[in-house]
């Protein structure tokens, strides 16, 4: 039985769309809407709901800009968005680690 | 939550950072702008020589055509970076790679032939090399086959040049321009063109 708290586990990040808005995030420098979009298969609406969460968490900042006449909204990864991103990765890891231990010892 | 379930959900983490890592697509635009600008300094040169003009005109010519380059792609670049939907560090790394062998080439033509350390026929199959690395590296960040067959155009040109002797090596150099900028350049606008309309 595994001993690990998972009450520890971010909320904000345990949400599968929040996490792959955060992984393509982490991998580039900023991202446009529609890039984030094409790379996470979320509708509009969606995506829009979870990019404002992850905003309210201070986990992701947004830049508002017109290009060409066209209204473009810019995402960028805060200090403590990243921060939070890989505690996150490194819990699920222990997760998987206490779990393997847990089956090693039945 | 099991372990498979676990598993999954960072497998699925990786893959998403890496295709986001990826994310950059060479619209071709300097490629043909590069192959235009020096086949037209090119032809000139092979004119003037064959036509004993005298004074400066083949400085002149590459000269204006290097600035007349570098205006433009400062213009393509600022103006993409704009419309970029997102930026890479293999975007980054792409962009300062060209920059690097842009310079490269420059103080090659216009430090190596005033100093008279460089001969006239070594400047294009140089440059050609230089050309020939600046595409490797930038085929192995976008893992693009196409690029790496440019490289090696680029290389194996290079090499036949090097053999050559006498103003024929500008024209085989115009025909490299064709073969390895131009050509490929209109080629990856194409391609740019194809995955903007499928992503829309």
């Amino acid at each position: 039985m595994s001993e690990f708290d998972y009450q520890k586990i971010d909320e904000i990040l345990h949400s599968r769309i929040r996490t792959a808005i955060m992984a393509v995030l982490i991998s580039v420098e900023e991202a446009e809407f529609k890039f984030i979009k094409e790379k996470t298969n979320a509708t509009d609406g969606n995506l829009s709901v979870h990019l404002k969460k992850l905003e309210d968490a201070g986990y992701i900042k947004v830049n508002k800009a017109f290009v060409d006449r066209k209204p473009q909204s810019i995402y960028k990864i805060t200090n403590k968005g990243h921060k939070a991103f890989e505690d996150y990765i490194h819990k699920l890891e222990s997760i998987i680690k206490n779990n393997q231990k847990g089956d090693n010892n039945v | 939550m099991s372990t498979h379930q676990l598993e999954s959900e960072i497998s699925f983490i990786k893959k998403v950072i890496d295709d986001s890592r990826q994310a950059t697509l060479d619209n071709g635009k300097y490629y043909i702008l590069w192959g235009v600008i020096v086949g037209i300094a090119s032809i000139l040169t092979y004119v003037g020589v064959k036509n004993n003009i005298e004074g400066n005109f083949i400085n002149w010519v590459w000269m204006n055509c290097i600035v007349i380059g570098w205006v433009f792609s400062i213009i393509f670049g600022i103006r993409d970076r704009k419309k970029e939907k997102s930026k890479t560090f293999a975007g980054k790394m792409i962009m300062h790679t060209w920059i690097g062998a842009g310079v490269t080439m420059a103080v090659i033509a216009f430090v190596g032939i005033p100093a008279k350390v460089i001969p006239y026929d070594a400047i294009c199959p140089t440059i050609a090399a230089v050309a020939g690395g600046a595409n490797y590296i930038s085929s192995r960040i976008q893992k693009s086959g196409f690029i790496l067959a440019v490289a090696f155009g680029w290389w194996i040109g290079a090499g036949i040049l090097f053999f050559m002797n006498g103003i024929e090596v500008i024209l085989a150099y115009g025909i490299m321009l064709s073969l390895f900028s131009i050509i490929p350049g209109f080629v990856l606008y194409y391609r740019w063109k194809k995955e903007l309309a499928v992503q829309a």
